[in-house]
């Protein structure tokens, strides 16, 4: 028996699975041989250091943890079988206190998103600067676009009278102290569009990193907005579009010279010069930022080049990144499908209503418009 | 060792079962994920998100398999997949042949390792072998288990087992001559 041999023996040995005849044969092989023997001295020295690692524990309870993500999932989960109205009737008290931390939360982000902006249209010329706040913009539009879905679904759940919802949003909670006018009244508008009907935003800045929570919670209303209309879904900037013009009916938009006014002409032209300007940082000016939250989110989400759509079942998601369109699975997380390279700008997202496809927009720096779909299944992408 | 009975319950949609049962298992899910990643931030992060993975999970556990190994499945999963590093580990095959070299005998002291240069050894060692030392030594895992666990076949089990505590041996042997005798 060579000593190499004898090496798998020791080993065996160390795990019990030596019957008593080839542990005969180790032992007296160990005899002779003192290398062996060292070698298996130190081995079971080895062996039993790595039985008394110390057992370690977490320092606090991981269950207590996460147990608030977990009560998402359960909302996420119930959602599709209850109606809305059964659902205002009886909130769940510790689903509504999450959704009211993240409202306040939404408040603090809208506020920094506000100053982003401001620090970005002041200093157009200044590249690196821009450059560098239009990340951490583009970051906070991601958070803040999904705390304004949470607000939309708790004050969905809080509001029994269907009547003025913005009057009721402004008015019920005692955490909108710390919030800016541009979330209230984002929040607010974002409201009355759930409450009135599906809700039409499509949330393009989503933080793609972000809190899971977070994330599923916007899949979830997503999902929604592309059953009933996925149409206005699939468009980035109808959301915007709508938005807007809501706002203004409802008299929300009170400031004058509105961003909104340009980009709610027609869904495509908003969407292209999202699209367009964006990585330029040359959009305009929003002095209008309430009614605009929105659409400000979408530009800042051009320029962190983001862009983000949940199939309908939310099994999938898709990402532009690179040039390019990734599929992932929204349960692992794991890469089904990357996309080529595109030159020019993406946008359009839209997933098929059977969950199979998705398709996009590529415009080209002439103003072409070529679209592609995706076949998740095949991991095949065709232009059309 | 987790009740059949709640695990059952779990599935069923017994919300109370299933959260129990959580309970019963983060010290295992944590105490993996820590000595994969090396690192109690990281090692949190990837137990919650192992352990949030099983919640929504449950219902596609078969009894086929051990409880306990579709657990450890999930974990080393997320630990690998998503808390892998770029830093370098070794390689394994350089050390394959290290039992020949001629060991000095005489004057070799065999002193205790202590815990922390385990655990930077094992955090050299590339990732399925330390996975399989961790599922052997921190979970008491058979062969048998480990493989279920890794969706590794027996024979590579083994093979990375013993081949990880050569390693090992060889790293500490030079951390000892190393730190001890300078």
């Amino acid at each position: 028996m060579t000593c190499q041999e004898v090496m798998d023996y020791m080993q065996r040995q160390l795990d019990g699975d030596l019957d008593e005849r080839e542990t005969e044969i180790l032992m007296s092989h160990l005899k002779d041989c003192p290398d062996c023997a060292e070698m298996q001295k130190r081995l079971s020295l080895l062996s039993s250091e790595l039985e008394n690692l110390p057992k370690v524990a977490p320092p606090y309870s991981l269950v207590d943890a996460i147990m608030p993500r977990l009560e998402q999932i359960e909302l996420q989960r119930q959602e599709p079988e209850e109606s809305v109205l059964p659902r205002r009737k009886t909130p769940d008290r510790s689903g509504r206190s999450w959704f009211q931390r993240y409202r306040a939360l939404s408040g603090v982000i809208a506020a920094g998103l506000v100053a982003g902006i401001f620090m970005l249209t002041y200093n157009p010329q200044n590249l690196p600067t821009a450059s560098e706040n239009s990340n951490a913009a583009g970051n906070a539009a991601g958070v803040a676009d999904s705390s304004l879905q949470s607000n939309s679904i708790a004050s969905d759940t809080n509001q029994a009278q269907n009547g003025e919802q913005q009057e009721t949003m402004a008015s019920d909670e005692p955490t909108k102290n710390f919030n800016t006018d541009a979330a209230e009244q984002g929040a607010g508008v974002e409201s009355a569009e759930t409450g009135a009907s599906a809700p039409a935003t499509e949330p393009q800045a989503r933080s793609f990193k972000g809190d899971s929570n977070q994330e599923s919670l916007s899949k979830k209303q997503v999902t929604r907005v592309t059953a009933s209309s996925p149409d206005g879904a699939a468009s980035n900037s109808s959301g915007g579009h709508e938005q807007n013009s809501k706002a203004e009916k409802d008299g929300n938009g009170s400031h004058s010279p509105s961003y909104s006014g340009q980009i709610g002409g027609s869904k495509d032209e908003a969407s292209n010069r999202n699209s367009q300007e964006a990585p330029d940082m040359g959009f305009v000016p929003p002095e209008n930022v309430d009614a605009d939250i929105f659409s400000d989110q979408k530009a800042l989400a051009g320029i962190a080049q983001v862009q983000q759509a949940v199939s309908p079942d939310s099994r999938y998601s898709a990402v532009v990144t690179d040039q390019s369109v990734s599929i992932y699975s929204t349960d692992s997380n794991e890469l089904l499908f990357r996309g080529g390279e595109r030159e020019g700008v993406i946008s359009n997202l839209l997933w098929s209503d059977d969950n199979l496809t998705l398709g996009y927009d590529v415009k080209d720096s002439h103003g072409n418009v070529s679209h592609y779909v995706i076949h998740v299944k095949d991991g095949t992408e065709a232009k059309q | 060792m987790v009740e059949p009975g709640l695990i059952r319950a779990a599935q069923s949609g017994d919300r109370d079962a299933l959260i129990t049962l959580l309970r019963e298992i983060e010290t295992h899910v944590y105490r993996t994920a820590y000595y994969i990643v090396n690192n109690e931030q990281d090692a949190m992060d990837a137990a919650q998100e192992a352990l949030i993975r099983i919640y929504t999970k449950i219902g596609s556990y078969e009894e086929k398999a051990q409880f306990k190994t579709w657990v450890q499945r999930i974990v080393t999963n997320i630990c690998i997949d998503k808390f892998r590093r770029s830093k370098p580990t070794v390689s394994i095959d350089e050390h394959e042949m290290v039992f020949q070299e001629k060991q000095n005998v005489e004057d070799e002291v065999l002193s205790t390792y202590i815990a922390k240069d385990i655990r930077e050894a094992i955090d050299k060692l590339p990732e399925h072998h330390r996975a399989v030392v961790v599922l052997r030594y921190l979970q008491d895992f058979s062969y048998n288990e480990i493989a279920d666990s890794l969706d590794l076949p027996l024979n590579t089990v083994k093979s990375y087992l013993f081949r990880a505590r050569q390693q090992l041996q060889t790293l500490l042997h030079d951390y000892q001559k190393g730190g001890v005798r300078g």
